[in-house]
């Protein structure tokens, strides 16, 4: 017990006089010495007797050493410290006043009682390990860089439009800082998918990607050709000993081990890439590539430069000759990706197809559907209107869950499974949220507008096309986004009815590419991004009236 | 605003955008057609042909030089392993695939449910006509009979598989003196189970703090699962008329205990799998490089040693048995061969409905002939020359074939050969798994009770009886059937269906019984035409699903079969005897959105509020704060995965916590998505990425806080913080209100990163991770037992208006609404 608490002590004074000396600096700059004295008494006491009390929990102690125990609690020891940190004052403030009040007072501690419960399963010496080891110069650096900024921030807030400057890059320093650690996973799956495999898989994180050097040749021994078979160009090596010209297939990837006949009109003589490597040819360094990898780790190779020797051949070791490799982007990885789709679905060209398809008939649906009903609910007066709308709204909080199956029989009765029928049909029978929403927006439209149209002669589809329709464009312009975010990101729907290759989605086809090739990183994360693409763009391209429909809609609460 | 020219432009271009979009699906659509031709589709799921499977590519494309006719499509599909939900859904859709390459121990299952097409018929028709058509007497009994269910043939087998033991040579001799000292031979490898803990208990290496240096043996690395040491022991996990489940047995229960001894040697398996999770494939693979000593592989392992480990100095044997197995005592006096082994492997077979039956057939005779092996092995063994790779014999359940796959490919390394030569000794004496139509129910269920047991949550005892338990269930529901009336649904959905319509056309006449003028009525009329897309979308895709799901609740029903009333057998299940699974998924749900929810819109919010108070680029923050929430979500959890990989060398996660947290505050790097303790964190961390989009919904209602009031605080000497919890905060109550209602409601149905998570090897087992709908998911799509999904379709449903009733309550007390004048 004792040298743990004895450590949490340290840690509270040591946080304190920290927190003091920069009060004290502060003081000092703003206002001047005469009103910091106790600023100063605090953050010596603090820190001198934060230090003094010996804190080794049984390892090294570092020489400086900064008190890191409270940020890196364990989640129960942050609720026990809040609750305490609520629960004492009122505890006192209530003996103080008198007037005690006994509900809140029991919640809490009982709030604390389970914290502490939790927090007997811990092992008590570590939730207070928290030291952090540094170096005297990096400390006595950190030391410095802490009272000169509090100096600097200091000056600068001398006066009103001081302080606002500094807030704001206090705001400004925050969302940065925020905007990279929530960009930083985007930037690494753009890394991920520009990186070779053995980079990602390598003995550490690469944050340059490397491609290997290749040097295209064309190979006489085993000539490579092109040709058309089945309306797709295939590239592979001309078989030896066949009566007519063959090619044993070996791009693109799916067709890999077909040998197909080749079409004299079409076929052409394509280049081999080999690899480029550094090895030595009787003694002296070469540059090469490798010309055909052979049994047992062995690799004949033509050697490059130096020019005396261009064109010799001799046969290496795979660890006798090192890759060449130079900064790049492997682009490869993206054309790869699409080149390993079933060549049934145009290499991914149909899944891009049926999630247009998916998108288009969903938000002209949503935006159709949705507006019509909240135009009949919000205008519209008829017998039973409130009762259905309570029921609409009821049908807000029942879990798609409990229609998941029998849905699926319905769609199944109607001969409808197996086609993308079933994902946006039901879009067309309006969604309760969006009809809530749009319900709201169209009760803010003057109903004068409304009776102007009337006296013109219009019947309430005249009305609800051309005069409200237009009036709630901000909102459609939210509900626009949102469905094609959701329908171009709808899985289970495509999971449920799909199954022919044709058929697929791009969002159900990224989850079989990564359980399909889950090991080659560079090319799921590839597959991914294209994936990302074109809602990207969209949003991109729309976030200017999606930002401000939002907060026209009403969305802002009410 | 209205009147900037540049706003014309702007529509005028959303316009081309969508044109754009529009002409180029159509050209999609146009470029694509090209490939549909008058041959028959013949669609075979189960198989991909990646650039490694030069061999099986051939057999397919030879098939379609002799039928010009017939194109075959091969799509992986995730069916054939342990993803049947795809398939059992195109099978009950009426939308089969022709042929399915599919794991034999799971074949029973679906002939039980009559979702495969016995073959008997046609091979009947076809002995004596057709050379190639398959029959039992060229195959390995157990790998035919696998095969078969109740005397009939569901499935041609195709390859073999079976597991032998291998142990590192050269870390045994540098262990030599060790191993001597307790008494073992270092030049020969263990033979009984005693041994085996004896050398792995030397071979075992630990750190000072108690982690793993080196394993000796790993019962679960390689590929050893409880029913490697349950056949080994001789433990029959069903009685022999299939109709008990006998996983509690004590031959099974000592399988079990020795596996748990094992891992005591590692220290737990908790330690183990600590040890584990630092492990790397291929070339790194743990057993080249001396990480693990020992380990039982299957033969497909020795491909990997040719490849990236030819001069491993390594030997092979047959898979340690029992002592008493080992010295024929006691129940093992009569055994006819003492080593034994365990073997599965996949077969090719007709889903109920296929399209092309013919074709398929003609299709599975061609593949599973003596020539197709043969033409197989030889272009593989032409691909794999040109790579330099050497290639193996191939274990098939065809015994002709495998015998000449042995003469031609014996390779050359003695190591090497000596382990193909074990293969091939263990093929005719191994064992395959029980064969019932519970065979994936029993498959799974002893797997969580090894791993349970293994993991301390559970003694041995209790964790067999209850997956016993769980597995007898399935028997009986099955073998009990008769016991109840056979239901015909119909009746009872109309008139549920009925009923619900005619309750709400009378409560809305009810409530306007008065008259209505003529005009009232035209108006009424036009109000029923506008919401009538919203009722006919409630009554077909709402209410009567509703009805049906009702109805459901009280059958056993899987569509193939006819339906059963069982009364509230059903709920029974769910909430009693399935309990714990219950509770877990509700725990796991609970622990997600509680913690994340409440995470996100504080994210969200304070996003919000620096945005609110930024003075210049706020345009930019925008748009960079947003972006996580436009990657579409399956993206978003793939390449989550990829960050939390464990491995501190791929993943991003764990190399900044390498770095930082860790040598800090000494804790090691998490194991996010494959350990039990980080899994739920990681699946919040990848909602809360996208959380921070939530800015956009609080921006907006930070701006309808009217202004007065600031200026109001001001004048009373609010500071910005006492400004933010009495004025701000009280404001936004609603909305905070509206998000946490939604978005709790939400977060309790979490199911795609569940999904994904759970189709990838290598995650936490999926039983602990699982959420309700993941569970109303499998049983409905991966089973159809849609009795069961009903009625925990209803619980679910449930649970989630009793949490939406107690927030409603706390908003009550907690949520300031304006009063409207």
């Amino acid at each position: 017990m004792s040298a743990s608490l004895l450590f949490l002590a340290s840690t509270l004074l040591l946080w304190f006089g920290v927190g003091a000396l920069a009060g004290a600096v502060y003081q000092v700059v703003r206002i001047g010495w005469e009103r910091s004295r106790w600023w100063w008494i605090a953050s010596g006491a603090g820190l001198i007797f934060g230090s003094g009390i010996p804190h080794d929990l049984g390892r090294p102690t570092p020489k400086l050493w900064l008190p890191l125990v409270f940020p890196v609690m364990p989640f129960p020891s942050w609720l026990l410290l809040s609750a305490a940190l609520i629960f004492l004052p009122r505890l006192c403030l209530g003996s103080v006043t008198g007037a005690w009040r006994w509900r809140p007072l029991l919640g809490w501690a009982a709030f604390i009682a389970v914290c502490l419960s939790w927090q007997a399963h811990m092992d008590p010496p570590k939730l207070l390990r928290g030291a952090l080891g540094i170096e005297p110069a990096a400390g006595a650096g950190l030391f410095a860089l802490l009272v000169g900024g509090t100096v600097v921030v200091a000056r600068i807030a001398q006066n009103r439009r001081g302080i606002d400057r500094v807030r704001n890059a206090a705001v400004t320093l925050a969302l940065v800082a925020g905007s990279a650690l929530f960009c930083l996973p985007l930037l690494w799956l753009l890394l991920t998918s520009f990186k070779e495999q053995s980079d990602n898989t390598g003995d550490h994180l690469i944050w340059v990607p490397m491609v290997t050097q290749t040097h295209a040749y064309f190979d006489t021994d085993r000539p490579y050709v092109s040709t058309v078979w089945r309306g797709e160009r295939v590239w592979g090596t001309l078989a030896a000993n066949t009566p007519h010209p063959e090619i044993d297939v070996e791009r693109p990837y799916p067709l890999m081990g077909w040998r197909v006949p080749t079409d004299p009109a079409t076929t052409r003589p394509e280049q081999r890439l080999g690899t480029v490597v550094t090895t030595t040819y009787r003694g002296q360094p070469v540059t090469a590539f490798v010309r055909r990898e052979l049994v047992g780790g062995e690799r004949e190779v033509e050697v490059l430069s130096p020019p005396p020797l261009q064109g010799r051949r001799f046969t290496t070791t795979q660890s006798e000759s090192q890759n060449v490799r130079h900064p790049g982007l492997r682009w490869q990885n993206y054309t790869e990706a699409l080149e390993w789709l079933p060549p049934e679905t145009g290499h991914g060209l149909l899944y891009l197809r049926n999630s247009l398809w998916l998108v288009l008939t969903t938000v002209v649906g949503t935006l159709l559907s949705c507006s019509f009903v909240a135009y009949g609910f919000s205008r519209v007066r008829f017998p039973g209107r409130s009762a259905l709308f309570g029921l609409l709204v009821a049908t807000m909080m029942l879990p798609t869950a409990v229609t998941m199956l029998p849905r699926f029989l319905v769609w199944r009765w109607l001969g409808a499974v197996d086609t993308l029928v079933p994902v946006w049909l039901p879009h067309f029978t309006a969604s309760a949220f969006n009809v809530f929403l749009l319900r709201q927006f169209f009760k803010t439209i003057p109903v004068e507008l409304e009776d102007a149209a009337k006296i013109d002669g219009c019947n309430p589809l005249r009305t609800y096309w051309q005069v409200m329709l237009p009036q709630i464009k901000p909102a459609l312009a939210v509900i626009g986004v949102w469905a094609f975010m959701g329908a171009w990101n709808d899985f289970m729907g495509p999971l449920l009815y799909v199954s022919s290759a044709e058929k697929l989605p791009v969002s159900y086809a990224v989850q079989l590419f990564s359980s399909d090739k889950g090991g080659e990183f560079g090319l799921m994360m590839a597959f991914a991004t294209l994936s990302t693409l074109p809602v990207l763009a969209v949003f991109l391209f729309g976030q200017k009236y999606f930002v401000e429909g939002v907060q026209l809609s009403g969305l802002g609460g009410k | 605003m209205a009147t900037r020219p540049s706003k014309w432009w702007r529509d005028k271009s959303v316009l081309a955008v969508w044109t754009g979009l529009a002409l180029s699906s159509l050209f999609c659509a146009q470029g694509c057609g090209h490939t549909r031709d008058h041959r028959t589709n013949l669609i075979v799921w189960g198989v991909t042909l990646g650039p490694n499977d030069k061999g099986q590519a051939d057999v397919f494309r030879e098939f379609e030089r002799q039928n010009p006719d017939i194109h075959v499509q091969t799509l992986m599909m995730g069916s054939g392993g342990m993803n049947p939900q795809k398939l059992m859904t195109a099978i009950v859709g009426k939308v089969p695939p022709d042929v399915v390459y599919q794991d034999r121990f799971t074949l029973a299952d679906w002939a039980a449910r009559g979702a495969f097409e016995p073959l008997d018929p046609l091979i009947a028709r076809d002995q004596g006509r057709d050379p190639r058509t398959p029959t039992a007497d060229q195959y390995y009994p157990e790998t035919w009979d696998e095969a078969s269910y109740k005397g009939k043939v569901y499935g041609i087998p195709w390859m073999a598989d079976d597991r032998i033991f291998v142990w590192n040579r050269a870390l045994f001799r540098e262990k030599a003196r060790a191993l001597r000292s307790a008494g073992l031979d270092p030049d020969r490898a263990p033979r009984t189970w005693s041994e085996l803990l004896a050398y792995s208990r030397v071979l075992t290496e630990k750190n000072p703090d108690g982690t793993l240096k080196r394993a000796g043996f790993i019962p679960n690395f390689g590929n050893a699962w409880f029913a490697m040491y349950a056949t080994l022991n001789d433990a029959r996990l069903l009685s022999p008329d299939g109709k008990a489940c006998t996983l509690d047995s004590s031959a099974a229960r000592e399988a079990l205990e020795f596996m748990k001894k094992c891992y005591d040697v590692l220290g737990g398996a908790e330690n183990a799998d600590r040890y584990q999770s630092t492990f790397r494939g291929e070339g790194n693979d743990a057993f080249f490089t001396g990480q693990v000593a020992m380990k039982i592989d299957g033969d497909w392992a020795l491909g990997g040693i040719a490849r990236y480990a030819p001069r491993l100095d390594f030997g092979s044997g047959p898979p340690p048995v029992p002592d008493d197995r080992f010295h024929r005592r006691g129940r093992f006096q009569d055994v006819a061969s003492v080593w034994t082994s365990w073997t599965g492997g996949y077969a090719y077979c007709i889903p109920h409905g296929a399209r092309h039956q013919e074709a398929a057939w003609k299709f599975i005779k061609w593949v599973t002939s003596y020539e197709a092996r043969m033409l197989e092995g030889r272009q593989q063994d032409a691909l794999n020359r040109t790579r330099g790779q050497m290639t193996f014999p191939r274990l098939t359940a065809q015994v002709r074939a495998t015998d000449q796959s042995l003469k031609d490919f014996m390779p050359k390394n003695p190591a090497l050969a000596e382990a193909v030569k074990w293969h091939f000794r263990l093929l005719p004496v191994s064992k395959v798994r029980p064969v019932s139509f519970a065979g994936k129910v029993l498959w799974d269920e002893e797997n969580t009770a090894a791993d349970r047991a293994l993991h301390g949550k559970a003694t041995v005892d209790a964790a067999l009886a209850t997956a016993s338990q769980n597995v007898q269930r399935i028997l009986d529901e099955v073998n009990d059937e008769d016991r109840y009336p056979v239901a015909n649904l119909a009746p009872a959905t109309a008139t549920g269906l009925l009923g619900v319509v005619l309750g709400g056309v009378l409560l809305i006449a009810r409530k306007h019984s008065g008259g209505l003028g003529k005009l009232g009525r035209k108006e009424a009329l036009w109000g029923y035409l506008f919401v009538a897309p919203w009722v006919v979308g409630f009554l077909v895709l709402t209410a009567g699903p509703m009805v049906v799901s009702m109805v459901l609740a009280f059958t056993q029903s899987n569509v193939l079969e006819p339906s059963r009333w069982v009364g509230w057998k059903n709920f029974n299940e769910v909430a009693v005897q399935d309990r714990a699974v219950l509770i877990q998924s509700f725990t796991n749900a609970f622990y997600i959105a509680g913690i994340g929810v409440p995470l996100g819109l504080v994210t969200g919010l304070s996003v919000a509020l620096l945005l609110n108070a930024v003075r210049r680029g706020a345009a930019l923050f925008r748009t960079l704060y947003y972006l996580p929430a436009v990657v579409p979500g399956i993206a978003t959890v793939v390449l989550w995965m990829w960050i939390l990989s464990p491995d501190p060398r791929m993943g991003l996660a764990n190399a900044a916590w390498n770095v930082t947290v860790g040598p800090w505050f000494d804790i090691p790097s998490p194991g996010w998505l494959s350990s039990e303790a980080w899994a739920k964190p990681a699946l919040i961390l990848m909602g809360l990425w996208g959380a921070g989009s939530g800015f956009i919904v609080w921006l907006a209602g930070l701006k309808g806080v009217p202004n007065e009031l600031y200026e109001a605080a001001q004048i009373d000497g609010a500071r910005p913080a006492q400004q933010f919890w009495s004025v701000t905060l009280p404001q936004l109550s609603p909305l905070v209100f509206f998000n946490a209602a939604t978005g709790f409601i939400g977060a309790i149905q979490i199911f795609d990163p569940v999904y994904v998570a759970a189709n990838v090897p290598g995650t936490v087992a999926s039983d602990r991770l699982t959420v309700p709908v993941y569970q109303l998911f499998t049983n409905a799509f991966g089973y159809f037992r849609m009795g069961y999904a009903s009625a925990l379709a209803w619980i679910i449903f449930l649970v989630i208006l009793a949490v939406t009733g107690v927030q409603f309550l706390l908003a009550r007390r907690f949520v300031h609404y304006e009063v409207d004048s």
